[in-house]
């Protein structure tokens, strides 16, 4: 079974480092296919996606998994949509940051719409929410974040994604939250 | 609770239809590959060089994403449905063709090949893919039970928990 995974969230979230980061853990335990795919601009953010293929077998059931980043950057609206096309799940990546907090809302409305525009409605597609960089002294309390930023009540991971903390928690609960979704018809996750 | 977690896969007489129309193509064409995928970059099927090669599944999501692209500038310019999207370089060349209701069909060439060749045959096992995927249908093909807290214990053991720094 093939599913694709897309990594969303604002500009300079994390997403890229939850991707790299969770690309060298899965190396590790040789649960990748081939190379990751970078496509970033010079100043190393991303242009159009970061990708690359993990394979991995529960009861002899092979699932490879396509993981994706969308590109942050606001002009970047219309290859944010291309990479979303027939996603199966979302790890949407928080920024903690206070001063963060209006554009992580933003994001969040604007991929809303593009998934409408592919017929889905996000409140209703498999997501985890990782609220990254809990590091920071300005971080927002959990609880808060969760009233602004989890209208699903779905899983959420706290996390310091470029410490490795957090990442492979998240790629779990969003492997499973897709298999929940789409083989145990209405349950809420 | 248990999900009952089914593999669907195209039917295998529209997939040795699907294989027919791509050898057919390699032929004609002496292509190095021929990718079909549907608008998500999930490989349907593969013919040519990189059958086995792991590169495949990245030239797939890029030819997906690359149409995908051109289809948003073509929104942007007020341009008619995109069909082909072609490109050159020094010692090869790539054809992308839409291929109805959500595929794309990928062609790489040597420069030995013209392009108005590789472009009239293109056109014609587009027409073929178009009216044998009308009529693909999909049938499980592997399936397995299992409850949730098993997934998530299963997932744990497979993908080794935590990660520490």
């Amino acid at each position: 079974m093939r599913l694709k995974i897309v990594y969303f969230g604002s500009s300079l979230a994390g997403k890229s480092t939850n991707v790299k980061k969770l690309y060298e853990i899965l190396r590790e335990k040789n649960l990748t296919k081939g190379d990751m795919v970078v496509m970033e601009t010079e100043e190393q953010r991303t242009l159009f996606v970061e990708m690359f293929v993990s394979s991995i077998n529960i009861d002899g059931y092979e699932f490879e998994l396509k993981i994706l980043t969308t590109p942050g950057q606001f002009r970047l609206h219309p290859l944010r949509k291309v990479i979303m096309k027939g996603v199966d799940g979302l790890v949407f990546v928080v920024d903690s940051s206070k001063e963060r907090e209006k554009i992580n809302f933003l994001v969040m409305r604007e991929t809303a719409a593009v998934l409408k525009e592919q017929g889905e409605d996000l409140l209703r597609f498999p997501v985890v929410v990782q609220y990254n960089k809990r590091d920071l002294p300005d971080a927002m309390e959990i609880e808060d974040m969760q009233v602004r930023f989890n209208p699903w009540a779905t899983d959420y991971v706290p996390a310091v994604a470029i410490r490795g903390e957090g990442v492979l928690e998240t790629f779990q609960k969003v492997i499973k939250n897709i298999l929940v979704r789409k083989y145990a018809g209405n349950t809420l996750i | 609770m248990e999900l009952d977690i089914i593999q669907y896969d195209i039917d295998p007489e529209t997939k040795r239809r699907l294989r027919m129309v791509l050898q057919n193509l390699l032929n004609k064409t002496s292509a190095s590959v021929i990718i079909l995928t549907d608008d998500a970059g999930r490989i349907i099927d593969i013919k040519g060089q990189k059958e086995e090669d792991l590169e495949t599944e990245f030239l797939a999501t890029l030819i997906s994403g690359i149409f995908g692209a051109a289809v948003e500038m073509g929104k942007i310019l007020r341009m008619e449905d995109l069909e082909v999207l072609q490109y050159e370089s020094k010692s090869m060349d790539v054809v992308i063709k839409y291929i109805r209701p959500r595929f794309l069909l990928g062609i790489i060439v040597g420069k030995g090949v013209a392009l108005g060749t590789v472009r009239l045959f293109l056109k014609e096992a587009g027409e073929e893919l178009e009216e044998v995927l009308e009529k693909a249908e999909m049938v499980p093909s592997k399936q397995i039970k299992i409850d949730i807290k098993e997934l998530e214990e299963k997932l744990n053991r497979v993908l080794g928990g935590p990660y520490e720094a």
